[in-house]
């Protein structure tokens, strides 16, 4: 009998430098939620639907059943626990209604990375004019911006000091290529 | 020069170490904390160079980056650099350089024989020579002996880095005033300051300062430096460029100092400073002096003779004499006194100085000669006598007494240029401050500031009088810019010649254009310009400055995007099941795809047609993951695709798939593919594969700017979805094997329908469309599973002979049935109707995007570029994509070949193009021309193979 196997995107390649770590993070399950009306009335309407008080730009919010990401004007990624996607849409979707929201599970499409050590942030400012000093970038705050010439999504969790980056998993073995010559003085 | 035995005490070098350094094939020893110059200059070295143009030897000038001459070639193979300044290197044990621009050697080269061709170089050689029809006749030899350096033949084997930094406050140059500075920003500890300076170590001129006060000032401000949390200091880092936005480029020499081969450490790093504020503490570079002969070695601008002594403890020579217009060098002579360095004279071309210098000079036994100019120096590899002209006090030249004098080193000052070349970058204004000669900062809309010497802050009067050339002596060996051989006769000639404009004047006579830019020969050859034109100086105006303030290698601007790091490459998810299969991979978009499957010993060509030929027999296994998926939600998601696809997207039903053409407002066509319908509010499209981002922000940019009431969202689900089309006529039967829950019969699974089921237990979506002409497949599962779908697929179609094939016969099956695709037979200019959509868009009852661009004069114009298939008429003929098709009187092109093949399945060439007013000259014979050769060809229908869809049908 045939079965389709599961394999990650960097199929645990990682880099290990003193000062610098970075491993993919296969703990995450990811949904887009996306809003078809943007207007300030239509996203108090689904914060009320959702009962949270969805995060704004540049913002992270840890709730119960997975942290929320602001990614755009009315869209945010909703990292829940790898493999509980289609009960977290059940459940988004019961509270939406059927109209009116886009709900997408999206995790194949993307790798996640997470960077950790004290180097972190200097080996990130090699890739992206992202200001990662503590002061302009702590823990719990979200950017979409360009690094090392790719789309993605920076950020850090609340009360974790290390890096959550979300990319296209068609660039993960580049990323990690990447990670370990930008920091081989780490 | 004077070889240095002991060290003076009070130098910043390790007087106890030995470093062991080659230069010119000679073997020396240096100290640690020395420069390769200092270290040079300690042997006795006196040529260390030859000029650019006529190679003359040249020593050392100066002590940091405004050094014109000693230019030296770093190591060597992998390892070497070209034109780095001997000043500005730490040595280190073993350190290998070379002297440039010389056969066999600085000392001794034979190429110096040019200079005896001086009178034939005279300024704007090159544009009087080089001029058609003869100009080749001196490309040969100018080629073999111009040029400074060497450029690298092997690979650099060092690493550099890129890194970008934020701050509140950038300094520039840790000298007394940028200390002062970055302490008084970064009181207030909320603000990040960045301090950066290019020595080795922070201090600027006081670290060659003798005075005690100085050194102990230092010391404290370094400690305090160290102590701020807040205050980031880089040294080795030169700011060479100056950008809007308060953007700064700086360029770190993180492990030079180290030599070759130093671990894993970075050899530089390339900054990018982003700054709320910058306060620019550059200091200012002392001018030479211009009279005949002023580029001998072992002249030295007095500042770099105080450097030397002081912070490198030499004494350069026995006969040190002084030669200057200002107040400034006095102190010089007077400190080196102090230190118990001999100096014999002080040359002053002012009739009167400060009588405290005076009487300061005469006890320490310095002659001092008021009133006199050099008019020549004597010497062949170095300074050996000067001749003095002293100017009568009655002013009478008749009377004018000269004097012989021996020296060993002259040091010379005319007086100061603060170093302004980032404040000019930022945009700021210079404005000429005559007291001083100099330029100083005038105003800026940039958040900058100027202090200390940059700001044209002596701290004290420099009492300077000025004198841009020696008058009354012939102006052709009075140099001005030592490093390209300019001298104030070529300046002058090009005023004679009316060159005006100080810009023009810099290309015409090289003047500034060195390596060194002019850092030393910028404001005298403004001041010999003034005077040419009869002018004052801030008439003459200013050349400006622009990036980079000093050379920067290219391995630092491309940093560690390099080979596999070039640019990012996107891998499919079954990657690794194509390098099992054999596949030849290329770049296609920014998608790494397998060209085809060649067999061990199999030419691309074979393989292409061997995979082409499977599928149209048996079944062919494509990686179509790249395929871009676009899903368009809302409830407004069916108007909104009506209006972004010419085509009825109003009549679409639940599990139906249609082509599509998408325009932009000019009617252009940008992109094709499959809609299909997944919900009444829920559509996939398609897109090219590659285009899947551009369009995904296509759609955004019309929903986002022009129809903001529609309620639409579009998700980009390409990468969610490993896709692998099944294609051939087998290919219903490989994929019947899988546990699967669609019925995937022909009656109830059509061409162009969708179904959403499992597959091996896990979630799937089919498409029935075809690129190929045969009847396809495209089969998506979450990309986790693509690697293994993929395995099972080729083991499960062993028996049925499946053939993986790549991209190249995916193009060569497409075109023997005459599929578009868009980039490749279209261009910038077609319209649909130019495609045979003509009939389409008159049916369509809504509006859509370009529609109304599609109805101007130029979309109607008979005689556009339509799509047609070509059919040369020698069955063996060869034609490729780019082929231009000729007009009927053969002088102009009709249009051109957009792909072209040979098709292993009719056994010729197929090919496709766009021609003018091709719909209505089908059969019509036209002339394919390439490369000199012309084919006849006939206009015939794009679709080549099974134009009934039989096939496709199956």
């Amino acid at each position: 009998m045939d079965e389709l196997i599961e394999e990650t995107v960097l199929a645990g390649a990682s880099v290990q430098r003193k000062t610098l770590q970075v491993v993919e993070l296969a703990a995450f399950g990811l949904v887009r939620l996306q809003a078809c009306d943007r207007t300030e009335r239509g996203l108090a309407v689904l914060s009320e639907q959702l009962g949270l008080t969805l995060p704004g730009p540049g913002l992270v919010l840890d709730s119960q059943e997975g942290a929320w990401f602001w990614t755009a004007p009315g869209e945010w990624l909703v990292a829940v626990t790898a493999g509980a996607e289609e009960q977290s849409l059940s459940a988004l979707r019961s509270r939406l209604g059927s109209e009116g929201v886009a709900c997408s599970i999206v995790t194949d499409s993307h790798v996640v990375l997470e960077i950790s050590g004290v180097a972190a942030r200097e080996v990130l400012a090699r890739g992206s004019t992202v200001d990662f000093h503590p002061v302009n970038f702590p823990t719990g705050k979200c950017l979409l911006t360009q690094f090392a010439g790719l789309p993605v999504l920076l950020a850090t969790l609340p009360g974790r000091d290390t890096f959550i980056l979300f990319a296209d998993r068609s660039v993960g073995q580049y990323l990690i290529e990447w990670f370990k010559s930008a920091s081989s003085d780490c | 020069m004077n070889q240095t035995i002991r060290r003076l005490p009070h130098a910043r070098i390790e007087a106890d170490s030995t470093v062991e350094f080659f230069f010119d094939g000679r073997r020396y020893t240096g100290k640690k904390g020395d420069s390769l110059a200092s270290a040079l200059l300690a042997n006795g070295v006196g040529v260390v160079g030859r000029s650019f143009k006529l190679h003359r030897p040249r020593g050392i000038l100066g002590c940091g980056t405004e050094e014109p001459n000693a230019l030296v070639q770093l190591e060597s193979g992998e390892y070497t650099e070209p034109n780095v300044r001997a000043t500005l290197i730490p040595l280190y044990p073993g350190l290998v350089a070379k002297g440039q621009n010389a056969w066999p050697s600085v000392r001794f080269d034979l190429l110096g024989a040019v200079g005896l061709c001086k009178r034939l170089l005279p300024a704007s050689f090159y544009y009087k020579t080089f001029m058609w029809p003869n100009w080749r006749s001196w490309e040969w030899l100018v080629r073999r002996i111009a040029g400074l350096g060497t450029a690298p033949q092997a690979a650099d084997a060092e690493r550099y880095v890129k890194q970008n930094i934020h701050a509140d406050v950038v300094v520039v140059g840790a000298g007394r005033s940028g200390l002062e500075a970055a302490l008084e920003a970064a009181r207030d500890p909320a603000k990040r300051v960045l301090l950066i300076d290019s020595q080795e170590e922070p201090g600027g001129r006081l670290l060659g300062s003798p005075v005690p006060e100085e050194r102990s000032w230092l010391a404290n401000a370094l400690s305090e430096v160290a102590q701020r949390d807040n205050i980031t200091l880089l040294c080795r880092t030169t700011v060479n460029g100056y950008y809007d936005n308060n953007v700064l480029a700086a360029l770190e020499r993180r492990s030079n100092h180290l030599g070759p081969r130093s671990g894993n450490a970075f050899r530089e790093c390339f900054w990018r400073v982003f700054a709320g504020r910058v306060i620019l503490a550059t200091g200012a570079i002392e001018r030479p002096l211009v009279f005949p002969n002023n580029d001998r070695p072992g002249i030295m601008l007095a500042s770099a003779v105080r450097e030397y002594t002081h912070r490198y403890g030499l004494t350069l020579a026995r006969e040190i004499v002084f030669y200057t217009n200002n107040d400034s060098a006095w102190q010089v002579a007077l400190e080196l006194h102090r230190v118990g360095v001999k100096v014999d004279a002080i040359i002053d071309i002012r009739g009167a100085v400060d009588s405290a210098l005076v009487e300061g000079a005469r006890d320490a036994g310095i002659n001092h000669y008021l009133g006199t100019r050099v008019i020549n120096t004597k010497g062949r590899s170095g300074i050996r006598r000067l001749k003095i002209q002293r100017a009568p006090a009655d002013g009478d030249p008749s009377v004018q007494s000269v004097e012989s004098l021996p020296c060993e080193l002259l040091a010379i000052s005319g007086g100061w240029t603060p170093t302004l070349h980032l404040y000019s970058q930022s945009g700021g204004k210079l404005q000429y401050r005559e007291s001083d000669a100099c330029l100083i900062p005038d105003c800026n809309n940039q958040n900058i500031s100027v202090v200390g010497r940059a700001a044209g802050e002596f701290r004290g009067e420099l009492n300077l009088q000025c004198q841009w050339l020696t008058p009354d002596v012939p102006p052709e060996n009075q140099w001005v810019d030592f490093q390209y051989d300019v001298t104030a006769a070529d300046i002058q000639l090009a005023a004679r010649e009316n060159f005006v404009s100080v810009e023009h004047v810099k290309r015409y006579t090289t003047n500034g254009m060195s390596v060194d830019q002019g850092k030393t020969s910028n404001v005298n050859g403004l001041g010999i310009l003034a005077l040419a034109t009869d002018r004052e100086i801030p008439a003459v105006g200013t050349t400006r400055f622009r990036p980079p303030f000093h050379p920067t290698t290219i391995g630092a601007y491309a940093g560690i995007e390099l080979g596999a790091l070039y640019k990012p490459v996107h891998l499919l998810p079954a990657h690794k099941a194509h390098l099992t299969c054999g596949a030849s991979f290329d770049d296609y978009g920014s998608w790494q795809r397998p060209v085809c499957y060649p067999k061990p010993g199999e030419a691309e060509a074979a393989a292409i047609a061997r995979e082409a030929v499977a599928v149209r027999e048996a079944v062919g296994l494509l990686d179509y993951s790249p395929l871009g998926k676009l899903e368009v939600v809302g409830p407004d998601a069916r108007a909104f695709l009506d209006r972004v696809y010419i085509n009825n997207m109003v009549s679409l039903k639940h599990g139906a798939a249609r082509y599509g053409l998408m325009l932009n407002e000019a009617g252009i066509v940008i992109d094709d593919g499959v809609v299909v319908c997944l919900a009444e509010d829920h559509f996939l499209l398609h897109t090219t594969s590659g285009g899947a981002a551009v369009i995904h922000r296509h759609l955004d940019e019309w929903l986002q700017c022009e129809w903001t009431d529609l309620q639409v969202v579009v998700n980009n689900c390409t990468t969610q979805w490993a896709t692998m089309m099944l294609s051939g006529p087998k290919a219903r039967d490989v994929l019947q094997q899988l546990d699967c829950d669609i019925d995937l019969s022909r009656e109830s699974f059509g061409h162009m329908q969708y179904r959403e089921g499992h597959l091996l237990g896990q979630r799937c979506r089919i498409l029935r469309a075809s690129f190929t002409g045969e009847v396809s497949f495209e089969v998506s599962v979450p990309a986790r599973y693509g690697q293994s779908l993929w395995k099972i697929l080729m083991q499960r179609g062993a028996n049925m002979g499946i053939t993986p094939f790549g991209i190249e016969a995916l193009m060569l099956l497409r075109t023997e049935k005459g599929y578009l695709h868009i980039g490749a037979d279209t261009d910038g200019n077609t319209m649909p109707q130019d495609l045979g959509w003509g009939g389409a868009i008159a049916r369509k009852a809504g509006d859509f995007i370009g529609s109304r661009s599609l109805s101007l004069p130029v979309g109607l114009d008979a005689d556009r570029l339509q799509f047609t298939g070509l059919e040369l008429l020698d069955p063996k003929g060869q034609t490729i994509s780019g082929a231009h098709i000729l007009s009927a009187d053969e002088r102009t092109t009709n249009g051109y070949v957009t792909s072209a093949v040979h098709s292993p399945n009719l056994n010729r060439t197929v090919a496709l193009g766009i021609v003018a007013g091709a719909a209505q000259r089908q059969g019509e014979e036209v002339t394919v021309f390439y490369d000199g050769l012309r084919q006849r060809a006939r206009l015939v229908s794009p679709c080549a193979y099974d134009p009934e869809g039989n096939a496709l049908n199956g």
